[in-house]
């Protein structure tokens, strides 16, 4: 169809709005400079030595560990969720379905502060220190679990509940229809729910807040931290790093799912 | 292989109100029992319940005097064929079909040759290895019709399978039922709302009404003689007049004339098909009226008359066409008319 | 039947029970508490204080702006998308997926180079003449809106393309042939049609604004303080605990107040909203 010049010059502005900035980080990683700016006064490729520094290192190792494990157990909660809430469409699931959501109703930092009072509580009453590193990943686990609900749910949305049926006609138990049918038929979305739930975990702040400490500190927080102290310009190399580790993900997603099954 | 009884089934949703009571069914070794009705009827509560995925309430679903309604449904073997076909996403047309077979642990060898064979017999055995999102609908019929045969089940249901497909398509597909159902001789359900589907390749049509079986009966026998208004109208008696019955055989219509027909005790009305309908040249009628509305329908014409009995739906094979307004003179054969009692 | 359900949601439901259940009735008696007894005090001491009003105001205020950037924004862009066919449907999607999946530092840190002292936006107006010398917009209200809405603005585009979609082309001919104008076309027909992408585009987005963190923190710091970042600083750098816990409290709050009153609202004008 036609379009008209206006709103595709304001399109482009848009794109250029969105794009522009991202640009800027890639080139001022580059900087010789001490500082972040743009244009750059050299070229340098230092702060990507920077970027692999142990500290930003040990970061990516905990977001890693973090996102991991989320994910895997988000899902092992979260597919049985989906599953029942698409099958069984009646009043009882509906409402425990907002019970589920809940979590998105919370802002992350609240979330973070009411776990991490918990973890004081248990400190004092029980005279036990739960490892950081755990209750971090808990933390991540109620942020991903409505996710992958909604992800996985649409899978299921789109399946035919009589196939079961015909399952157990032709003589499966519940077990076969669930290993040979079910989770295969749901391969893809639980692809993308993986992948972006572990992006989700990887990116969230500030759910971290309050629960990160020695030894258990996510590169985001990090790299905020070094932000703060304003302009160094390893955190910009870590970005374009994350970036192109993103833009890798993209692809992948856009390759074997598409976009339009991106969940929202 | 087997002799099916359905005998006072009871079936309920909530444990409260029952969608079938004292249901009974006899259906013999190896014929197509088709269970027609109109939406709603209980006709798909009925297949479920003897498919097992409803609990039944009471009675006894006996296959060859051994009752089923306690057997779990993956221990049935019953064969069935689903109106959405439920084919398995996620696996290929012949693993689909064999999948049944696995479970039973049949050996590769033979469960192989069995799925080839049965995807030869309906035609299916060049799209083996695709999925089924890459299939047509009568395709999905197929290999659903295969999947559910190669278990060489006792008992095959069919769920509506061809309200999914094309005019074209159904006759074709219906016609590979047929030939399936009587290569295995196997004794089957079809659950229908299409009178035409049923009737074609049914050996006896059970029609069904509010949960109740109004008439079980051959298709012949259905469809020039139903024994209730309800299966009258609907197979196709469009009309439908109130009579009393003034002497032997012989009844009063509304408009105070009589007419001679087979002698039935309290008769409420009769029934007779548009195209029974005599169109009388001249000389003594029992109707006259004026044509409101002329349908074309390729080999007659169809026309809905104005009379003092109300709105009469006739079709004449005449060749020439007579017009909105015309006056037309109608008779009732004696052969062709149905007395109904209720 | 019921054996099969509980064994599908129970450990989800405990598993909810414990992480967030839990610890939110401790998050509200904590901010319950005074001492030893039970009360509002906590909250009567945050309504008088200073930093908390302007934190609310600034959270507002910001809240307001990036809503009204996003969906002025959002709206056209999101159409012409919607209307473009193919591949070059895609590469758009992918533009504006791609910031979505991309962390928040990451996306910020751009903007204190654009915004920072001799930064590209202090040179750009220097050079038309509208700055005599360079100075630094971070830290102020119009640096967390800009960003925020540069962050947020993808959240808004995916919600409107969703519904975009659904509106046939047909749609817009029959209004084109019946003598309006493209122009009017997109306000009478497309815009109406797009209620309920509107509905979760906003709600999606003054609820993400309402509740950042990282962007307030990196641009806005301590100068422009909204209730996310407040938390923090009063918690782990001012150690005014006795405030944190019912700041959060008041940010839920106004959190569940915010998206019923947007979904009220999306009723009473007859848009319906089935997602949230």
């Amino acid at each position: 169809m036609k379009k008209s010049k206006i709103l595709t010059i304001f399109v482009f502005m848009v794109f250029f709005y969105l794009v522009y900035p991202l640009f800027i980080t890639v080139v001022a990683s580059f900087n010789s400079n001490d500082i972040l700016t743009f244009p750059i006064e050299g070229f340098s490729l230092k702060w990507y030595k920077s970027a692999f520094s142990s500290s930003y290192l040990s970061g990516f190792t905990i977001s890693f560990q973090v996102g991991i494990l989320a994910t895997i157990i988000s899902l092992i909660f979260g597919v049985p969720v989906a599953y029942g809430l698409a099958k069984y469409n009646d009043k009882f699931t509906n409402r425990i379905k907002n019970i589920f959501f809940s979590p998105i109703l919370i802002p992350g930092i609240v979330l973070s502060y009411s776990l991490f009072l918990c973890w004081v509580f248990i400190a004092k009453e029980f005279d036990m220190k739960l490892p950081k590193f755990f209750v971090l990943m808990l933390a991540h686990i109620i942020i991903l679990f409505p996710y992958t609900i909604r992800v996985i749910g649409g899978a299921f949305d789109k399946f035919d509940f009589l196939i079961e049926d015909a399952a157990t006609s032709l003589g499966a138990s519940k077990k076969d229809f669930i290993l040979h049918i079910l989770l295969p038929s749901i391969t893809p979305a639980i692809v993308s729910a993986s992948v972006l739930s572990f992006i989700t975990s990887f990116n969230n702040i500030p759910i971290s807040i309050f629960l990160y400490g020695r030894g258990a500190t996510p590169l985001p927080i990090i790299m905020m931290q070094d932000v703060e102290k304003y302009g160094n310009p390893g955190v910009a190399a870590v970005s374009v790093v994350l970036l192109f580790i993103t833009i890798g993900i993209t692809f992948l997603i856009e390759k074997t799912l598409g976009l339009n099954n991106y969940g929202r | 292989m087997a002799r099916l009884q359905l005998n006072d089934l009871k079936v309920s949703y909530d444990g409260k109100v029952n969608i079938l009571e004292n249901y009974n069914l006899d259906i013999e070794n190896g014929k197509l029992v088709s269970i027609l009705g109109p939406s709603g009827c209980g006709k798909t509560t009925t297949l479920r319940a003897v498919a097992g995925f409803l609990d039944t309430r009471g009675g006894k679903i006996l296959i060859d005097d051994e009752d089923y309604s306690k057997t779990p449904i993956n221990k049935r073997n019953f064969g069935i064929v689903f109106q959405s076909y439920a084919l398995f996403p996620n696996m290929t047309v012949y693993e689909n079909v064999a999948y049944g077979l696995k479970l039973r642990k049949v050996p590769v060898e033979q469960r192989e040759k069995q799925v080839l064979d049965i995807l030869e017999t309906v035609e299916m055995i060049s799209f083996k290895d695709r999925k089924p999102e890459n299939l047509s609908g009568g395709q999905r019929q197929r290999v659903a019709l295969a999947r559910a045969l190669v278990i060489s089940p006792k008992l095959l249901l069919l769920d509506e399978p061809l309200s999914n497909l094309d005019a074209k398509l159904r006759i074709e597909m219906r016609a590979q039922i047929k030939k399936m159902q009587q290569k295995y001789k196997i004794t089957t359900i079809l659950i229908t709302h299409d009178q035409e589907e049923c009737f074609s390749i049914s050996d006896k049509v059970a029609i069904m009404n509010n949960g109740k079986i109004e008439q079980y009966d051959t298709p012949e026998n259905i469809y020039s003689s139903p024994n209730s208004i309800f299966v009258a109208d609907f197979v196709g008696f469009k009309n439908l007049l109130d009579v009393t019955k003034v002497g032997n055989g012989l009844y009063r219509l509304s408009n105070g004339k009589e007419i001679k027909a087979e002698d039935v005790e309290n008769p409420k009305k009769i029934a007779i098909r548009p195209q029974n309908i005599a169109v009388a040249q001249k000389g003594e009628s029992l109707i006259e009226g004026h044509i409101k509305v002329r349908t074309y329908l390729g080999d007659s014409y169809q026309y809905e008359v104005d009379s003092d009995l109300g709105d009469i739906v006739v079709n004449t094979s005449d060749s020439i066409a007579l017009n909105t307004g015309d006056t037309i003179k109608l008779n009732f054969p004696e052969s062709e008319i149905c007395v109904l009692t209720d | 039947m019921n054996k099969e359900k509980a064994i599908i949601f129970l450990p989800s439901l405990c598993l909810i029970a414990v992480l967030v259940f839990i610890p939110f009735l401790m998050l509200a008696y904590k901010s319950l508490s005074v001492g030893d007894s039970i009360g509002i005090a906590n909250y009567l001491e945050l309504f008088r204080d200073s930093t908390f009003k302007k934190a609310l105001k600034n959270t507002f205020t910001i809240s307001f702006y990036v809503v009204s950037a996003t969906l002025i924004i959002g709206l056209p862009t999101a159409y012409f998308i919607s209307r473009t066919q193919g591949r070059l449907k895609n590469v758009f999607l992918l533009l504006i997926l791609f910031p979505l999946l991309t962390n928040a530092v990451v996306r910020s840190i751009s903007w204190m180079i654009i915004l920072g002292y001799d930064g590209i936006l202090s040179r750009l107006l220097n050079n038309l003449g509208f700055l005599m010398e360079p100075i630094s917009f971070m830290y102020s209200k119009f640096a967390v809106i800009v960003g925020s809405t540069y962050i947020f603005l993808p959240l808004m585009i995916i919600s409107l393309i969703g519904v975009m979609d659904n509106i046939s082309e047909e749609v817009e001919d029959a209004s084109i042939s019946l003598g309006a104008t493209r122009f009017k076309t997109f306000f009478t027909i497309i815009i109406p049609n797009s209620i309920s992408g509107i509905i979760v585009g906003l709600v999606l987005v003054f609820t993400a604004t309402l509740t950042a963190y990282t962007t307030p923190n990196i641009l806005g710091g301590t100068r422009t303080v909204v209730l996310a970042t407040l938390v923090q600083q009063y918690g782990t750098t001012l150690g005014r605990w006795e405030l944190v816990s019912s700041i959060s409290i008041f940010l839920f709050v106004l959190t569940v107040v915010v998206i019923t009153l947007i979904n009220k609202g999306a009723e009473a004008i007859g848009g319906t909203n089935e997602k949230k």
